[in-house]
């Protein structure tokens, strides 16, 4: 009994630092994605092209949307 | 003066029906003669441009490449743990958001690697060649010369892809310490070699 109730300890703490890592990469990729939004609107200054520039900022930004999405569902279901 | 004022009005609608007239430039085009509804910073008034240029499409088969292993990883992955019977050690839930997690990140190398493609752009106007360059995030740099800078033009088309597809690498050499621009991988470099030739005013040599 002691031993069942080990391995059960043992793998929930590994799926909290498995949700840990989940977390903190995410927050990692989401800031990754904010300065891609931001160099891709500096770009969009520098040089811009009637719909092509609008197309790529918002493919950038639901780009964005799609990674918080997946970090609120994860934060859930995890 | 009310002539003056008519005269210009006149001129400003044929400028519109001119600009009209030229197609737009869509997201994957690499060369363009004189497109219209593109703007750089700093374009002066009355700056037209003559020539749009980013490296060929083809250059970009190897990240798409890389890319399309990526996508493929994971079921091949399954597929080989199924084969050997062996299980994943995580619940469902993880595998699945493991995997759209892994499958943003993919999705943010190949918009990462587009944007990297779609911001190196080099320009030609009436008044200057404008190089913009854009790396991987962390470099981006704008240059120009005037064409009254511009001593000599040249391309390389060197190996027999770029000889099929048509596209090689224009090196511009400005006068003094003004800086030389190299235009990577663009495609028809014997075409605006000579466009440029033609706007500085001299004979082609490639």
């Amino acid at each position: 009994m002691p031993d069942l109730f080990n391995t059960l300890n043992n793998l929930l703490e590994s799926l909290i630092l498995v949700k840990l890592i989940f977390i903190v990469s995410m927050i990692f990729y989401i800031i990754f994605l904010l300065i891609v939004l931001k160099q891709v609107n500096s770009m969009n200054a520098v040089v811009s092209e009637e719909g092509p520039s609008a197309t790529v900022r918002n493919i950038a930004i639901l780009n964005i949307i799609a990674a918080i999405i997946l970090f609120l569902t994860g934060l859930v279901i995890l | 003066m009310p002539d003056l004022f008519i005269s210009e009005n006149k001129l400003e609608k044929k400028h519109q029906k001119s600009s009209s007239n030229k197609s737009k430039v869509g997201v994957l085009t690499a060369y363009f003669e004189k497109p219209s509804g593109v703007f750089f910073a700093n374009q002066e008034e009355g700056e037209e441009l003559i020539l749009f240029l980013r490296r060929h499409l083809i250059t970009n088969v190897p990240w798409i490449l890389k890319a399309l292993t990526m996508i493929i990883l994971p079921p091949v992955i399954v597929l080989i743990l199924n084969f050997i019977n062996v299980s994943i050690p995580l619940p469902n839930n993880y595998v699945l958001i493991f995997t759209l997690f892994f499958y943003l990140v993919v999705f943010g190398y190949i918009f990462l690697q587009f944007i990297t493609w779609f911001y190196n752009i080099s320009l030609v106007t009436s008044e200057r060649v404008v190089d913009i360059d854009f790396s991987q995030l962390v470099f981006e740099s704008v240059a120009a010369t005037k064409l009254t800078q511009v001593e000599d033009v040249s391309y390389h088309q060197v190996g027999v892809v770029r000889s099929i597809f048509d596209y090689g690498d224009v090196s511009v050499q400005t006068a003094g310490t003004a800086t030389n621009f190299l235009f990577s991988g663009i495609p028809h470099p014997e075409k605006v070699v000579n466009i440029i030739n033609d706007l500085i005013g001299t004979e082609p040599n490639a």
